[in-house]
């Protein structure tokens, strides 16, 4: 009887035991799991980013998502803007001017782009492809958020010439951007709040330029082993030559190191152009350069910051051939790359694949 | 416990002992509960605070700027600037020498005099951020940042909002204090009497690279650079008849956030309960005078980019601030 009834007591007593220990074991893996989530960032799902994809394999983006999670109303004012010429002072100049969507918003044909009043400006325009990655812009780094970027042309008077006060006025007195701010923000910010605001305004370019990802050229697929994709004998040397000889610098997948580098370009005395060094100046930054992505490169022409190249044939003659030594000059090309005429075609064929028409045709980054 | 076996009764006997036995178990095992409970609570509410903190209202810092000990009024009529006289000053910098390149040790201290002829300048322009306001430590504006404009009154006054008791150690968490600096304001402001109370001269690194962000940080405040990302933590523009710029206008846009050239500082000021007691009131004075002593505007008047002149300059600046206690 005693061991029957305490025997009774045990059973309820191990049981309330095992209940307050399983119950405790499962908010223990409850909070683990969700302070991982949060801890790890490494990657956070599309969800908190507001839909924004990253290509399998690649690293996360940069650009903080949690503070500006893309919506569809949103990017469209993006769009919006970027086309639209009232943001410069005469009503002339927008960003599609020198960053035109065809060609990987590239300024084609153009060593240095010309703004206002056809003002020459001192650099050239560069690709704008996969920002979300990227952590500094500009040649010489000069900008550290892609929110901020947009201050830089609007405000130069050889770009755009105009003053930050007047855009916001401007876009205040024109009913088509009345709306088009009242809709991009209503869901975060509710119906009453409808002020055109310097921050809105930038943040609504990031998300139309966040869009802007190449992640479907040739390359890709082959990569991907996707079905009747495979680079022919021209690409697949042109690959093998490109890993040995530029991937330090221009790292795959996003084909750059987001570093800065001195590749060996004589200075332009006409210009004067140090990079870097412009920004920390440190000695040690002088003549180096970020090192672009080569994604649609093929588009891209003219290159290097002050387009002094015309095309890639020029471009692996300065490689080969032509390399100025001086104090920074990047460790991995002390040495030159050596490649044959032959070397040279190959990797040329090789640097076509990464031409992603997909996003070169992308309605989506075209005016409605 | 007594156990008969056998009959109805004891077995009935039984269940309602045993029944007991478990509620038994049950009151302890809440009983045991509620009293880790209550011994966690009171140990993080005894190590939390020894005494019931309340907010002290009312509580502000006020900043004047001044001329030496005149206010700074910028404009005395629609038409014309006020004028101030800087008069002439002799600085005496001593300037370390080695006197060869391998006697480095043996630093030859030169002595020189530098003469600045009397001026006469007008301020048009006074704006500085004031960030990160802390008291003994605790934070007491949730503003990320404050932009303080001479020419704008409503600036000028900053509301504080904190819990008393404080607790009774010199901050050390604001960064940028070196530990030398640290060690030199724990003798000036730390005793045990003392309120000390510090903020940023400027914003920090990480509101530099945050992207866009607005109120007193928008970048249509005029106090963000453009062309190169980075706060303006300190503006000061004026007129010298010596300057030798454009229309005479000196212009210190102090700035830069990347090493070595930041020009954050860091400003520190203390009174003790006494003083406390006589006034709600902080009262910090902001001496355009003493930041331009020993500038010659003539030759240094415009600074608008991160540089060795703007860190010196920011020091400057940081220098020209004082709290004025009570009598």
């Amino acid at each position: 009887m005693l061991s029957r009834v305490s025997s009774q007591c045990m059973k309820l007593s191990s049981l309330f035991a095992l209940v307050v220990a399983c119950s405790t074991v499962v908010l223990a893996c409850i909070c683990a799991g969700f302070t991982a989530t949060v801890a790890s960032g490494e990657h956070p799902d599309s969800t908190s980013m507001g839909g924004f994809v990253v290509p399998k394999g690649w690293k996360p983006p940069v650009y903080n998502f949690a503070d500006n999670p893309l919506t569809a109303k949103t990017i469209a004012l993006g769009r919006m803007l970027f086309h639209d010429p009232i943001l410069s002072r005469d009503s002339t100049v927008s960003c599609a001017s020198c960053h035109q969507p065809r060609t990987a918003f590239a300024h084609v044909d153009h060593d240095l782009s010309h703004g206002i009043g056809d003002a020459i400006g001192t650099r050239n325009a560069p690709v704008l492809v996969n920002l979300a990655w990227k952590g500094t812009f500009h040649w010489d780094g000069a900008v550290n958020h892609l929110e901020m970027q947009p201050l830089a042309p609007i405000t130069h008077p050889q770009e755009m010439g105009e003053t930050l006060e007047n855009v916001l006025q401007k876009l205040r007195s024109t009913e088509r951007f009345r709306v088009a701010f009242a809709e991009a923000f209503a869901e975060v910010l509710g119906k009453q709040d409808r002020h055109i605001t310097t921050e809105r305004m930038l943040k609504a370019l990031a998300q139309f330029q966040l869009t802007f990802v190449s992640a479907n050229a040739k390359y890709d697929r082959v990569m991907r082993g996707e079905h009747g994709w495979v680079f022919n004998e021209f690409e697949q040397r042109g690959y093998t030559l490109y890993k040995a000889h530029c991937s330090s610098c221009h790292t795959e997948p996003l084909f750059t190191n987001g570093g800065f580098e001195n590749n060996g370009i004589a200075l332009d005395t006409t210009l004067r152009d140090t990079g870097r060094m412009i920004v920390t100046k440190r000695v040690e930054d002088s003549l180096k350069f970020s090192v672009p992505t080569l994604r649609n490169v093929e588009v891209s022409y003219p290159y290097m910051h002050d387009g002094r190249f015309q095309n890639l044939a020029m471009v692996l003659f300065h490689y080969s051939q032509g390399i100025q030594h001086s104090p920074t000059l990047s460790p991995a090309l002390q040495r030159g790359i050596s490649l044959t005429e032959d070397d040279k075609r190959c990797l040329i064929a090789f640097l076509r694949t990464l031409t992603d028409e997909e996003f070169l045709k992308n309605s989506a980054f075209q005016p409605r | 416990m007594v156990i008969c076996s056998g009959s109805r009764a004891s077995s009935y006997e039984i269940s309602m002992k045993s029944t007991r036995e478990i509620h038994r178990i049950w009151h302890s095992g809440v009983i045991a509960v509620m009293a880790w409970v209550g011994l966690v609570v009171g140990t993080t509410g005894f190590m939390g605070s020894s005494a019931i903190a309340q907010v002290q209202e009312g509580l502000t810092i006020r900043i004047e700027p001044r001329f030496g000990d005149a206010p700074l009024e910028m404009f005395r009529s629609r038409i014309a600037a006020r004028q101030w006289v800087i008069p002439a000053q002799n600085i005496a910098s001593s300037v370390h020498t080695p006197t060869k390149p391998d006697d480095s040790a043996k630093a030859h201290c030169e002595s020189t005099a530098i003469f600045i002829p009397a001026d006469t300048i007008t301020i048009t322009a006074l704006r500085f951020y004031c960030s990160a306001i802390v008291l003994n430590g605790v934070a007491a504006d949730t503003s990320r940042a404050r932009l303080v404009d001479a020419s704008d009154s409503a600036t000028l006054i900053i509301p504080l909002r904190v819990s008393f008791p404080l607790p009774r150690s010199l901050p050390t968490r604001l960064p940028s204090i070196e530990r030398r600096e640290h060690a030199q304001l724990a003798e000036r402001h730390e005793r045990p009497e003392n309120i000390v109370l510090q903020c940023r001269l400027g914003v920090d690194s990480a509101t530099n690279s945050a992207g866009a962000l607005r109120g007193d940080l928008d970048p249509i405040r005029g106090m963000y650079w453009a062309w190169q990302s980075g706060y303006i933590n300190f503006k000061l523009e004026g007129t010298s008849a010596r300057c030798t710029a454009r229309k005479k206008k000196f212009q210190f846009h102090l700035g830069g956030y990347l090493p070595p050239l930041q020009t954050v500082q860091v400003l520190t000021f203390s009174r003790n309960t006494a003083q406390a007691a006589q006034s709600k009131e902080w009262l910090v004075i902001v001496d355009v005078r003493e930041f331009l002593a020993g500038i010659d505007l003539a030759t240094l008047h415009t600074v608008m980019s991160p540089s060795p002149d703007a860190v010196r300059l920011a020091r400057k600046a940081a220098s020209a601030f004082r709290l004025q206690n009570p009598e």
